[in-house]
């Protein structure tokens, strides 16, 4: 077995409550790594395409990496893999904190969660083994809570006990819940709390264990990793991260257009700065709170409000997306609303992105007269007002009144009501809603939310280097054939991070990422050979959609989303007029069909996928 | 001689490009720099890079003539690829130049 893996995931049959070992072969680590690697492998392998989300022979795999429980900056990280309620295709889905690595002290690399259980119930993995026990007296218990609720009761300390769960939206099977640990870190996207949910698992918990982790070679892994975090923090986003936290992007955001709106339809708002990182970090009460050996120095923080109608609230400081969600997007300018209601809507298990696209849709088409008050249980959801909100997410998380509805989120929300109130929403035929950024300014985003697997960005993203990969940088983002060809030269790079354990923030360098995981393992992989594992996640999942039915007729953005901006430095471009070819174009350099965005078979098969081009053929779709 | 306003946001600003010192604001750094009529854009972007490594190493790289990947550049209130001259386009008294970091969408 090489180094950096305990051999074996956790196999949990809810449905009977048997639990076992499921080995993982060697060779199987080498062709997956971990994380979304080893997701795509058992989801592809155990669950058929189309199965329901919410059906009891729908999966869930937790992994961890290789990586995952060592010294190295923000190894603490899990991804998740299932059939997502969003779109009804794949969800991959991140977080941090500590059950990665807490994981790995209890001797696994991850967990299989199959079947429906007859009761709620909460899976315990401790030192004695792993057992399925009532989660009944924890019902209701929101996100944050749960974990102290759950050490209070079987009389664990909780910074070394690691909790991950659900909140009342996911016991409500709200499609956009999310699985939430370790006080404030979330695996938002695709509603893994919503098939959570429906298997009635309300948590997992997991104490810290007494195993250690196998390193190869301890003195190599140790320089790697040490220059892997040493690099990272010098750069300027390392720099920054430790300084103002991801927040701390929202004035350079604005300036670029590429800060959201009141539902894209402005990109001016003066009162930015209020939500930004600097203030928060200037303004309010802050307190270190790192996931498992974090490097990055403050990038997580807990936050008390001190000032108007808020102060005194506490909870975790919001990444950018929280104070963006509930912030501008809304036409909120109160940072201590903002963080008050970023706060509350991880607490009731929601994806913040979705839930905040879902109130700019409802205020802008309460404005409009698309919706009535009455639709809205005469909830007040005008620009700006904090208080509507919490009401409407509570309603959501609960499927209470007008939540019953709105807990199917934006696009069903929207393409049920129609006319004119569907062409107000953001959002992709797929079935999510972007991050929460104004992607008309960002076309490589738009792009790569369209076309992914999951919905949401896959392949792009600052960090995604392309010098380290010998590619030359665009010259002009507003190019669509140079946007195309980026994000297919780049695809794989991401999901490669999301397959080692590691945090996305501290996976700078390429090389050095690829160098720590030759000195765990033992192996020799080129930076090339790992780009292939990830495009070869990347090709899993996409057969798996194809198959689900899932096909190139839904990569497209919806009106709004794809529509031009009014104002601010990116006015008047379009990039409707490009789509369709930027996206052919990006079909074609992935090796897919440029109409139908089908892989080929040798485009397969030189990722050790052939057997995946025999199931397309034999597939009714597409 | 044109005096511009060079502002400096985002990570940028922690890592201390143009050697400003931090101003109010979130994460940004001012100055104003003079130029001699009829400069360009580009021309302050090579007078920078040749004062600064850091500036060369991240903002813009002469060898190249290119801005990095690290930046967006925003000309008045303009996105620098959307205006008609782009790099050549004359400094104007008064004018404005933010350079920003780039940055895009978190996690999966």
């Amino acid at each position: 077995m090489p180094g950096g893996y305990m051999g074996r995931l956790l196999r949990v049959d809810l449905t009977s409550g048997r639990i076992c070992d499921q080995p993982v072969a060697a060779a199987d680590y080498r062709f997956w790594l971990g994380g979304a690697g080893l997701g795509a492998r058992f989801l592809y392998a155990e669950v058929a395409p189309g199965t329901p989300w919410d059906s009891p022979d729908n999966k869930v795999i937790i992994a961890t990496g290789p990586l995952a429980g060592t010294r190295a900056s923000g190894s603490g990280a899990i991804a998740c893999v299932t059939v997502g309620a969003m779109t009804g295709g794949v969800a991959s889905t991140q977080a941090q904190g500590f059950l990665g690595a807490f994981l790995k002290f209890q001797g696994y690399d991850g967990i299989i969660l199959e079947g429906q259980a007859p009761d709620w119930v909460y899976l315990y993995v401790g030192a004695g083994g792993a057992e399925l026990r009532d989660a009944r007296p924890f019902l209701g218990v929101d996100a944050w809570h749960l974990r102290d609720r759950l050490c209070a009761h079987l009389g664990l300390k909780v910074p070394t006990t690691s909790v991950f769960g659900i909140g009342p939206a996911g016991e409500h099977r709200v499609r956009f819940a999310a699985l939430v640990g370790d006080h404030g870190h979330v695996a938002a996207h695709g509603g893994v709390g919503a098939v959570l949910g429906a298997k009635r698992l309300k948590a997992v918990v997991v104490p810290r264990g007494s195993l250690a982790v196998p390193i190869h070679d301890p003195a190599a892994y140790g320089q790697a990793t040490t220059r892997l975090r040493e690099e990272n923090n010098a750069t300027p986003f390392g720099r920054g991260l430790g300084q103002w936290g991801t927040a701390g992007i929202i004035p350079g955001l604005h300036a670029t257009g590429v800060l959201p709106v009141k539902n894209y339809t402005t990109n001016l708002f003066p009162e930015h700065e209020r939500l930004s990182g600097e203030y928060m970090r200037t303004h309010m009460k802050m307190k270190p709170h790192p996931c498992w050996a974090c490097g990055l120095q403050h990038h997580c923080e807990l936050v008390e409000v001190t000032e108007g109608p808020y102060a005194g609230y506490q909870g975790e400081e919001p990444e950018y997306e929280g104070m963006a969600a509930f912030g501008s997007l809304l036409g909120i300018t109160d940072p201590g609303a903002a963080i008050m209601l970023a706060n509350e809507c991880d607490k009731l298990g929601l994806n913040l992105n979705e839930a905040g696209w879902l109130a700019a849709w409802c205020m802008e088409a309460r404005e409009q007269g698309h919706l009535r008050p009455a639709d809205l249980d005469g909830l007040e959801l005008t620009w700006g007002n904090a208080a509507a909100v919490l009401a409407l997410l509570r309603k959501v998380a609960y499927r209470e009144g007008c939540g019953a509805w709105l807990a199917e989120g934006t696009r069903r929300n929207a393409e049920r009501v129609g006319g004119p109130a569907r062409d107000l929403a953001v959002y992709t035929l797929k079935g999510n809603v972007p991050r929460t950024h104004d992607h008309r300014a960002a076309w490589w985003e738009l792009l790569d939310t369209c076309v992914s697997n999951t919905s949401t960005i896959e392949s792009t993203g600052r960090r995604a280097q392309p010098e380290q990969h010998g590619l030359t940088p665009i010259t002009n983002p507003f190019d669509w054939e140079q946007v195309a060809a980026q994000n297919a030269r780049l695809n794989g790079r991401r999901l490669l991070e999301d397959s080692l354990g590691l945090c996305g923030f501290t996976a700078y360098h390429v090389d050095l990422m690829v160098a720590s995981l030759n000195a765990i393992t033992g192996w020799d992989f080129t930076v090339a050979e790992a780009m292939t594992v990830g495009r070869r996640i990347l090709h899993t999942f996409r057969v798996f959609n194809l198959r689900s039915g899932l096909g190139a007729d839904l990569e497209f953005p919806s009106a709004r989303y794809a529509s031009s901006p009014a104002d601010g430095p990116a006015r008047g471009t379009s990039i409707m007029a490009h789509f369709a070819a930027m996206r052919a174009r990006y079909y074609e350099l992935m090796g897919w069909d440029p109409q139908t965005g089908v892989p080929r078979r040798e485009t397969l098969a030189a990722l050790g996928l052939a057997a995946l081009a025999d199931d397309l053929a034999t597939s009714a779709r597409p | 001689m044109i005096t511009v306003h060079l502002v400096v946001m985002g990570w940028l600003a922690q890592a201390g490009v143009v050697g400003a010192r931090p101003g109010l604001g979130s994460g940004r750094l001012r100055q104003e720099r003079t130029a001699a009529p009829g400069a360009t854009i580009r021309d302050l972007l090579a007078q920078l890079a040749a004062e600064q490594p850091e500036f060369a190493r991240l903002v813009y790289r002469p060898d190249t003539g290119r801005l990095t990947d690290e930046v967006h550049l925003v000309v008045d209130d303009r996105l620098l690829e959307l205006t008609p001259l782009q790099l050549e386009t004359p400094l104007a008294p008064g004018m404005t130049l933010q350079i920003i970091t780039a940055m895009g969408g978190g996690g999966p």
